[in-house]
Parts: C-alpha cells; structure tokens; sequence
C-alpha cells in the first residue's frame, strides 16, 4: 500500500510533469485502467487512451500547474493537491464556449485562461494512479487578460 | 433543484465560521439528517447529526481554529472541495497544526448531505511552544 508521502509525490508529478509537457511521463503514472474526471460532473473517461488525448490537448494550449500543499487520507490510496492552472484560450477554449464554462473572448489568439482545481487521485497498491477527479466549475475559471 | 456554485462555496465557508466560533448547534443545522460524514477518509463513516455532535463538539472543545483555503465547486451540482489549514488542541501533545482538504457534498435545500475529509499523519505536526 502506497504510504502518504507516496501518494502525495504522485499528485505532485501529476503537475510537475504538465509542467514539462512530458505527456508519456505523466501517463506512466497511471494506470492502463484509470478512471478520471475533469472536472468533476463532465462524466468519467476510462483509460491511457483518453487520457492521453485529455493531458495533450492542455499541454497544447500550454498549460502551467502551480501546486500547493499536498494532503494525504489514512485509507492508503487517497490524496489530494490545490492546483491553480494557467492556459492559453486555443485551441481548447472554443469547446469551453460551447459548454457554457466560459463566455467567448474578444481576442481568442492571446487570451489566458486560469482554473482553480482541487485534484483528488487514488493510487492503487502498485503504485499507479487508479482514479483522478478534479473538482472545478465555472466560478472557478476567468480570464487572465 | 440545485444549488449554484457560489451558494455552495458559502456553505463550506460558512462551515469554517461557525466552528472557529464554537457554535455546535449552528453548525449541525448545516448538515442534512441523513448526512455522511468521513473524517479522515479510511476511518468509520459517521451518519446522522447526532453522531455528529460528539465528533465535531469535541473539535470545537480542542480550540479548532480553522483557516480557509482554496475552495472549488464542480460541474455535478452538488460538490464543492475547501481547503483547510488550522490548529487545535490534542490531549498530550499541546496543540498541533493541520492541514486538509474537504469534499463536501451539498443538496439543493442547501444541507451538506455528505463530508469526505482527506488528510493523514504527514498532515498533522506540532506547534512549537513560544
């Protein structure tokens, strides 16, 4: 069972690796068979596949996670890290538009999104991220400029 | 019926005041009859109020002192996570400090039906006297 300063570093890598744009990196932190949600209410994604497509399309828009402090649950897989996300607007924002998450910008080619997240992942007994949930709405995304 | 985002963020706030003000009973009436209520999750799961009384009544005994942090809702319309840092008191260990992060649950009578509080011994340190 993955002890807490284990799970912690993994939800840290989560960010660290977004950061890099290391899209492999990050999938070998996960499970084959992850279950994530992001945010949480737009309906669960299974696989390496999907979350695959999911993590490119931030590194894409050149996303930057600044992190806070992580937290750990004595039920050896839980923890959990405060996240404030930075992103360009293209190319994912226009689907955010649709979604009614955000209103359309004057200037799509230069504006920045920033989301405030609380990430939530459980780690299974081998080490690997088995379930990610992050917890945002739409009072939890503006624009930056 | 759903509550909106930013009425559930002020029920988690809300819920940071009433107990840094010592108000058990406002801070029961926050929860729903039936709610579910985790803390740490990975520890028996408390339901009803009542069995609430006991847990949070003994917080507030200890001094909790509860900092508001990052607070999000999400798309499901009922959840809504806080993240906490505090301190309180701890009967042979003088008084430590913590951190959390709760996710919460609320319905749209505005009653938090359920309670899942992430944090572990790596959470916990003490407060060094003076």
């Amino acid at each position: 069972m993955p002890d807490e300063a284990t799970r912690k570093a993994l939800a840290v890598a989560h960010c660290e690796r977004i950061n890099s744009g290391d899209v492999e990196g990050l999938l070998a932190l996960y499970s084959p068979a992850v279950r994530f949600e992001d945010p949480v209410g737009s309906g669960q994604r299974i696989g390496h596949g999907a979350l695959r497509s999911h993590i490119a399309g931030a590194v894409a828009a050149g996303v930057h996670d600044a992190y806070g402090e992580p937290v750990a649950a004595p039920d050896g897989r839980t923890a959990a890290v405060p996240v404030t996300s930075t992103m360009d607007f293209l190319p994912n924002g226009p689907l955010l538009v649709r979604h009614g998450l955000v209103e359309a910008p004057p200037e799509p080619g230069t504006a920045r999104l920033e989301f405030t997240c609380m990430l939530v992942v459980e780690v299974g007994p081998g080490g690997l991220i088995e379930e990610m949930r992050a917890y945002w709405g739409r009072s939890d995304v503006r624009f930056l400029n | 019926m759903v509550l909106d985002e930013a009425k559930r963020k002020e029920v988690a706030l809300e819920y940071c005041r009433l107990m840094n003000a010592g108000d058990l009973d406002g801070v029961l009436a926050l929860f729903a009859p039936d709610v579910r209520f985790e803390d740490p999750v990975g520890t028996e799961v408390l339901v009803g109020r009542e069995a609430l009384r006991g847990h949070l009544g003994a917080a507030i005994d200890a001094g909790i002192e509860e900092v508001p942090g990052a607070l999000t809702a999400a798309l499901d319309g009922t959840s809504v996570t806080l993240q906490v840092s505090g301190t309180m008191g701890v009967p042979g260990a003088g008084r430590v400090a913590f951190r959390l992060v709760s996710l919460m649950r609320v319905n749209g009578e505005g009653l938090i039906f359920e309670v899942r509080i992430i944090a572990g011994q790596s959470d916990v340190t003490p407060v060094s006297a003076g």
